[in-house]
């Protein structure tokens, strides 16, 4: 992880860069695999597909999928919802070159700001499974332990894109200016 | 790295233990809930820059030591949320090695001098 040729595009005090393509491809990956998942449930969902794939329990799928919670964002499934937010979570990974920590902070944290809240509410959709209903439904746990998976992994750049505006406004730099990556000396992307 | 995963191991398990050894709600509630919560938090906590999550998991094991005390367990839901309770707080404890460095990481934020 250590890159020896990364020059400026590591943070300062940083060991490693977390905006590197071999930090954020795994990323993306994860949440491709999450959106192929959810957008299969949300067909299921919307009775495009008459079944729905579960190996392990029973109905429990079909019992999740139809139950009260899934219809709450009617007549949007919840399920495209959950697809909407990994392709932002993959389109938000992967605009911007090495160095967009600086060159872009508001992109690296609208990525935190899709993966954080998507992983809070697919852990509590989990536990509401076997809560409320009594249920399991293997993909929707997959698509949990997904978006749990991401977040690790993505917080650490968000951690040096916040770093990277606050160390602008401390030196007297325009927090509007820095969040949108228009500094002069920031301008620059690979 | 090591306790977290350990934690991720017993938060999966929590989570099985109500099928896997009979018994029902309040304990199979306790266990469903308190499950997912740690396997998530230790998940988070798995990667050095976000390490200092696994705290979260202090409280959550006293929980399931305490809950035997205030919900109606069977012998075995009982016996397996307090052995649980105490190993995933113990594990919460133990930071292990960081060899990364993250700029002065999350503290940097709100006090003292970003590098």
């Amino acid at each position: 992880m250590i890159d020896a040729q990364a020059g400026d595009a590591t943070p300062p005090g940083w060991s490693y860069n977390p905006s590197d393509w071999s930090q954020r491809l795994p990323i993306i990956a994860l949440a491709a695999l999450g959106a192929a998942i959810a957008g299969y449930l949300s067909l299921f969902q919307l009775q495009w597909l008459a079944d729905v794939w579960e190996p392990f329990f029973g109905d429990g799928s079909r019992r999740i999928l139809t139950s009260w919670v899934s219809q709450l964002t009617h007549p949007v499934p919840d399920a495209a919802l959950g697809a909407f937010t990994y392709l932002l979570d993959a389109v938000t990974g992967a605009i911007g070159g090495r160095r967009r920590w600086k060159t872009m902070p508001w992109m690296v944290i609208l990525f935190g700001l899709a993966v954080g809240p998507l992983g809070v509410v697919s852990v509590v959709l989990v536990i509401l499974q076997p809560v409320l209903f009594d249920a399991w439904c293997t993909l929707c746990l997959a698509s949990g332990v997904i978006s749990v998976l991401m977040i690790g992994p993505a917080m650490d750049e968000v951690l040096a894109g916040l770093q990277h505006v606050r160390r602008e406004v401390r030196t007297g730099r325009s927090l509007w200016r820095t969040f949108w990556g228009l500094n002069n000396d920031a301008t620059a992307s690979d | 790295m090591l306790p977290q995963a350990i934690n991720v191991a017993l938060g999966l398990w929590l989570t099985a233990a109500p099928a896997v050894l009979g018994f029902g709600p309040p304990a199979a509630h306790s266990h469903h809930i308190a499950g997912p919560l740690a396997a998530s938090w230790a998940c988070i906590a798995l990667w050095e820059a976000t390490r200092s999550v696994r705290h979260v998991n202090v409280p959550l094991g006293l929980w399931l030591v305490a809950a035997p005390g205030l919900l109606d367990h069977s012998l075995a839901g009982a016996i397996n949320s307090v052995v649980c309770g105490i190993a995933i707080a113990g594990c919460s404890l133990l930071g292990g090695t960081v060899r990364q460095r993250f700029g002065g990481g999350w503290a940097a934020l709100w006090h003292g001098n970003a590098a």
